[in-house]
């Protein structure tokens, strides 16, 4: 009964409101980032590009995009790496070192592209 | 305010008063006095005194035939530092507390110059946090068994540095006080100088970082003078560091010009390297060094940890340890987090982007990156030095992962304070106290680190901390107390083929055999760094004291400068079980001097000085064992010493060749199956370039031989496509395209064949054709059967088979060359042609002829002389061990010499057995190999009719282990194959490692059942080489006499009386180009003296020797000329260091830039 209380007291439309809001003050940067997202994928498919454009290497590529394009704040993507050492201390506990180190490149990576941004947006805004 | 300031400036001195007591502590009580470090590769002498005074000198005459020392010279500062701590612990070693303790409280204090300069951008608490985070933790603690010095000195250098480069950048320094500052730092703590290039990777990656950080930083802010002036420092310091620097690089600069050098920067050096980056990177996963892990030493394999370390176990597999070491990359992320905008967010971006790089390049060749590293290795000139990614590069990883761990600890330090405070007066003191259980907690986590046993345990039950046994320290003194002993002392047992290292009992292990690090004397023995000639001599000596061949032993003593034997019963070395005393006491010419427990010194009555003079040398092809024993006392010259002909020719008494077997290169030829990979196909638009190269390639051959060679080579390449381009289902037209272009290739080559028929009786270019054309008929066979053949169009199937029948008119064109491959086993062909037109003698070194299968040799059935049509019969006769052939009349024409053999089998049936395999039991037939030598190949022929099973072929060893010391049968060599017939055995060429004593051949099925196989039969494969010696012209005239004196190790004073005619002066030393002979009165310029080359020469395939036109009496200078370049470094070198203290000193002079 509480949890349903609980929903009922969460204002939707405020949610909504905000959501929208949001989409139309970046509407120009989600444009962008959709028309980046659609030649990337396309790209995957053009030869010599696909030798090189393998699943991973597009999960980094869009993740990177994502946190540049939408100008995601560096403290919350760095609270998500730091997040994301749960399932690898998860995988190296139950002998799965593979899979830690694969999550781990990921982190790696969204790291890099993290301190470049703060290097270059973060601190030109500042 | 300020008082509180100054508070904590006492905290600060108290904390650096007691981190110094602390490192004393430790140190004292891990290294007492009675125990040295030595042995793995430190390097650390047991004397070093004596050994520091090597240092001093361009060329080190203690070590073999001597060795280059002049790329060593930066080594100085170690090697006074080790005395000095040898000094001050009052032992003779370096491997002593004092030293230990010194490099500790350098790393200490300079980590903690380097944290106080942040305290105010940081926090006042990171100076207390950051030194024990970056001096003990696992990367610092990994080398410290070898008190790595050289490492240290870098990282002190670092610390100090980077202090220099934020001061110099928040303009609080004039650049060039902070570049004189800068170049000072990296020529005290200068990583052992040249020698130690690849330690600079860290800094290298920092200095990357830097340009990258500022560079941005003045992108931003648009004023590119914030880049530009860090330039402008990095470009001072470096000149700085050349001039304060030139005692060490000026000798080094000639050496340069040595291929030696340069041959471990050229491709060859990084093909041989790829697979050791490949090794240690193997671990090296972000994820491990996250956590600060990912130490090669840890890991036997990728994510497999080394049950032989001493506590790799513990952190990988004890889960708390696994949690703690989660919390190191949390805290790193939350300095990003933690860090407030503007100083001290632009601090920790610093380090963090220093993290992300270093990260990268300590990862070396591991995925996902390590394609890019693997790109930097293979194609930046130099890159190569960096084999050793983890330990060239961490440094910088550990410095700045530790100061972000170290700031967010401080973070959290700051607001813990903060929020207990506003009830608590003693906030600082708390803190403080916060800081110190941090502290320990760190050190609990590497509390292995503190364990006297692991600290200096390489592997389990490894450790370089000794106790020098009595006997040993006897013998040195007694050897420094001998002036006498000058000669070459000859190390027994020797290291051994199988490790080329040099262990004792009493814990003692390296690469570098003891007595390099103790004595004053000039010792040999088999080790690594031995040239292959000089190790070829220094076998011979061992193996003639093994056999008890006193003169043979006599003889190369003397040859070789070898005075006296030192034995050593309490070794290790693979060799060592052998009763050498036994065998030296048996000995009529050595004498036992003196007897010093486990260790025996003897005196060989054997008289050969360092510098004599020689009239006749021996020329020779190679250095095979029968050339030596042909030459007997002769000295040799080997003809491919690129020198004048004419400038020998009135010294040759004998001319000893070689006649290599014709036919065995077409016998022993390279089975390759496979074709060469293709990335791009004739429907790329690329493939235009790879036409035109094609076109281009074929248009620049001039020879015929090449010409056909490379026609051959581009179809095999354009079969390969064909076969990919089939795969892929790519239009017909490009196939049918590069079929055509193949035929048409084919056509050309056959043509240049039958045009030239002179190569169709040349056997190494049958060779040649054959290993490329063999691959494209297997291949194209195999397309033809397969039932996707059927379905291509007519005009591919048209030209595949004609392509096919072009390949079988060049087989017919050398059919009458090769013959049938039994043929070409039981006939060995030579062709003497070169052979002066008059009788000679032929010799074969009988242990290059096959085994007879009995325990005995094979003799040849019959020798036929083929001279101009003429056929002869010849016999085989033994001379002084050696096989020969008297009676080969030379003529002009076409020489054929035949030996025909009647090859054994060689396999022994041993029944058979069913074996334990890990997919399950399996029957297999079991044999032998009669009479196995592992230096020999062999050929294992299968013969069976039923072509549709699959046959295991497995050789094992009773020396190796099974699989992972299971029961499972698991060969080193292990194959799978289906049979191809009777007439056509599958053919197997086994070449054994050389360490085999007597391996098994097990042919297995999958099951219970036993393989249908029809024959076994192994052949040895071989090639003996006929040797001829030819008389020289000239008679034997007494050499003159010559006088010398050493001044040093570097400079000989020699005296020729009452010469007459030419003659040879033989310096029995390693040669180098650098080491000159010139008269006393002559006067030349060094850059004159270093660019002459005349008369200098190598004998013996290791001595120098020069030949001496001058008459009468005359005095003469021999002299290794880097010293002198030493000497003018260190003249520039001590005037730099004055100018760098006067700009130190007058450093407020001039104001900031």
């Amino acid at each position: 009964m509480k949890i349903i209380d609980l929903v009922k007291r969460i204002n939707l439309e405020s949610y909504e409101k905000r959501i929208l809001a949001w989409a139309l003050q970046n509407r120009y940067r989600l444009l962008s980032l959709g028309l980046v997202l659609v030649l990337l994928f396309a790209s995957k498919n053009l030869p010599y590009f696909n030798l090189f454009l393998k699943p991973g290497l597009i999960f980094v590529l869009v993740l990177s995009l994502i946190i540049f394009i939408l100008d995601i704040n560096t403290k919350l993507v760095i609270l998500l790496l730091i997040l994301s050492f749960i399932p690898c201390l998860f995988f190296v506990l139950i002998g799965e070192p593979k899979l830690a180190e694969y999550v781990g490149n990921f982190i790696y990576i969204i790291f890099i592209v993290s301190i470049i941004k703060s290097l270059l947006l973060d601190r030109k805004r500042k | 305010m300020l008082q509180n300031k100054n508070k904590f400036h006492l905290v600060y001195w108290v904390y650096l008063f007691f981190g110094l007591l602390f490192l004393f502590i430790i140190t004292k009580s891990w290294l007492p006095k009675e125990f040295t470090l030595a042995g793995h590769d430190s390097g650390l002498p047991l004397s070093s005194k004596e050994f520091l005074a090597t240092r001093l000198f361009a060329w080190d005459d203690r070590i073999n035939f001597g060795r280059d020392n002049s790329h060593l010279f930066g080594s100085l500062t170690l090697h006074l530092v080790d005395y000095l701590s040898s000094i001050i612990a009052g032992v003779p070693h370096a491997g002593n507390w004092a030293n230990l303790f010194i490099w500790l409280s350098l790393m200490f204090l300079a980590s903690f110059i380097f944290a106080y300069q942040l305290k105010n951008t940081l926090s006042k608490y990171f100076p207390l946090l950051f030194p024990p985070l970056v001096i003990f933790n696992f990367y610092i603690f990994q080398s410290i068994f070898m008190l790595e010095r050289a490492k240290y000195g870098i990282l002190v250098a670092t610390f100090l540095f980077l202090s220099i480069v934020f001061k110099f950048q928040e303009r609080k320094l004039n650049i060039f006080w902070a570049s004189a500052l800068a170049s000072l730092v990296f020529t005290l703590f200068n990583g052992g100088g040249l020698i130690g290039l690849p330690l600079y990777g860290s800094l290298i990656v920092i200095l990357l970082s830097l340009i990258i950080f500022y560079f941005i930083e003045s992108l931003i802010k648009k004023d590119f003078s914030i880049i530009l002036r860090l330039v402008l420092f990095f470009l001072l310091t470096g000149l700085g560091l050349v001039f304060l620097n030139a005692y060490q690089i000026l000798p080094f600069l000639p050496g340069l010009f040595d291929k030696m050098y340069l041959a471990h920067l050229g491709n060859r050096a990084i093909q041989s390297s790829k697979a050791w980056v490949d090794y240690i990177s193997q671990s090296v996963s972000f994820i491990n060094l996250f956590r600060l892990q990912g130490l090669p030493a840890w890991y036997s394999g990728s994510n497999i940890v080394d049950v032989a370390h001493t506590y790799a176990s513990l952190y990988t597999g004890d889960s708390l340890m696994v949690i703690i070491s989660f919390l190191f990359p949390v805290l790193t992320f939350l300095s990003l987090i933690f860090a407030k905008p503007g100083k001290q967010k632009r601090i920790v971006l610093f380090f963090a982007l220093t993290v992300a790089i270093s990260m990268f390049f300590v990862a070396g060749t591991h995925p996902p990156l390590g394609f890019l590293f693997r790109l930097f290795f293979e194609n930046i000139p130099g890159f190569s030095i960096f084999r050793t990614p983890y330990y060239k590069f961490a440094g910088a990883f550990f410095i700045s992962i530790c100061v972000l761990i170290a700031f967010s600890a401080s973070i959290f330090i700051e607001r813990f304070s903060s929020k207990i405070t506003k009830r608590f007066q003693g906030k600082e003191a708390l803190n403080i106290i916060v800081c110190f259980l941090l502290i320990v907690l760190w050190f609990s986590y590497h509390h292995v680190l503190f364990n006297p046993e692991n600290v200096f345990s390489w592997k389990k039950g490894s450790s370089t901390k000794l106790e020098i046994p009595d006997y040993v320290s006897r013998f040195t003194s007694w050897t420094q107390a001998q002036s006498k002993i000058k000669q070459r002392v000859l190390l027994i047992p020797p290291s051994g083929e199988e490790s080329l290292s040099d262990a004792y009992e009493w814990g003692y292990w390296s690469l570098s055999p003891l007595p390099y690090v103790l004595l004053d004397l000039t010792t040999l023995t088999d080790e690594a760094n031995l040239t292959h000639q000089e190790l070829v001599w220094i076998k011979s000596l061992y193996k003639s004291i093994q056999e008890g061949n006193e003169e043979e032993m006599i003889n190369l003593a003397t040859r070789l400068g070898v005075k006296y034997i030192l034995s050593r019963s309490d070794s290790l070395n693979a060799d060592s079980t052998q009763d050498y005393k036994q065998i030296l006491n048996s000995f009529s010419g050595l004498q036992k001097i003196e007897s010093f427990g486990k260790w025996e010194f003897y005196e060989i009555k054997s008289q050969e000085s360092k510098i004599s003079a020689i009239s006749f040398l021996t020329l020779a092809s190679d250095s095979s064992s029968i050339i030596r024993t042909l030459a007997g006392k002769n000295r040799l010259l080997y003809n491919n010493s690129n020198m004048p002909e004419g400038l020998f020719e009135q010294f040759y008494d004998r001319k000893i060749n070689s006649y290599y077997c014709q036919s065995c290169l077409i016998e022993q030829r390279k089975i390759n199956e496979r074709l060469p990979s293709v990335t791009i196909l004739p429907n790329s638009p690329l493939y235009l370039f790879k036409s035109f190269n094609e076109k281009r390639t074929l248009k620049n051959i001039e020879t015929p031989a090449d010409k056909v060679h490379a026609y051959l080579t581009f179809v095999l390449r354009r079969v390969s496509e064909i076969r990919s381009m089939s795969v892929l289902e790519i239009e017909d037209k490009d196939i049918v395209s590069s079929l055509k272009t193949s035929k048409a290739y084919l056509d050309e080559a056959i043509g240049l064949l039958e045009e030239n028929r002179g190569q169709l009786t040349d056997y190494d270019q049958a060779r040649r054709i054959f290993e490329i054309i063999e691959p494209i008929q297997n291949n194209l066979r195999d397309y033809v059967g397969k039932y996707e053949f059927l379905t291509k169009s007519g005009e591919i199937r048209k030209y595949v088979f004609l392509v096919l029948w072009d390949l079988s008119r060049i087989f017919q064109l050398y059919e009458p060359l090769v013959g049938s491959p039994e043929n070409l086993r039981s006939n060995k062909v030579y062709y003497l042609d070169s052979l002066e037109n008059r009788e000679h003698d032929l010799y074969i070194d009988p242990t290059q002829m096959p085994a007879d299968g009995q325990g005995g040799t094979l003799m040849p059935r019959s020798i036929v002389y083929d001279v101009g049509g003429e056929e002869k019969e010849l016999g085989l006769d033994t001379f002084e061990g050696v096989f020969k052939i008297s009676g080969i009349f030379q003529k002009p024409g076409n020489t054929i010499l035949t030996m025909q053999f009647n090859l054994p089998n060689l396999f022994v049936d041993k029944g058979t057995a069913i074996k334990e395999f890990p997919s399950g039991p399996a029957n297999c037939y079991v044999g032998k190999i009669a009479d196995f030598n592992p230096t020999r190949t062999y050929e294992v022929n299968i013969a069976s009719k039923n072509r549709i099973q699959i046959v295991r072929l497995i050789f094992e060893d009773d020396k190796q282990a099974s699989l992972y010391d299971s029961g499972f049968l698991q060969g080193h060599e292990e194959m799978q194959f289906n049979p191809t017939g009777v007439n056509m055995p599958f053919r197997y060429t086994y070449k054994p490692n050389a360490f085999y004593k007597n391996p098994t051949i097990y042919l297995c099925s999958r099951d219970l059942d036993l393989p249908e196989i029809d024959s076994v039969v192994v052949y040895e494969l071989f090639s003996p080489t006929f040797i001829s010696v030819e008389e020289g012209k000239r008679g034997q005239p007494s050499a003159p006499v010559i006088n010398y004196e050493k001044i040093s190790p570097v400079k000989y004073k020699v005296s020729m009386k009452n010469t007459s005619e030419p003659f040879i002066l033989l310096f029995n030393e390693r040669y180098n180009f650098l080491w000159k002979l010139y008269k006393t009165d002559e006067k030349r310029s060094l850059v004159n003296l270093i660019r002459n080359q005349d008369n200098h020469f190598i004998v013996d395939g290791y001595a120098n020797a020069w030949v001496v036109r001058e008459k009468g009496n005359s005095e003469w200078v021999l002299e290794y000329v880097p010293q002198n370049l030493f000497y003018i470094g260190a003249v520039v070198s001590a005037i730099s260091l004055v100018s760098v203290f006067l700009i130190i000193y007058f450093k407020n002079k001039k104001r900031y830039i």
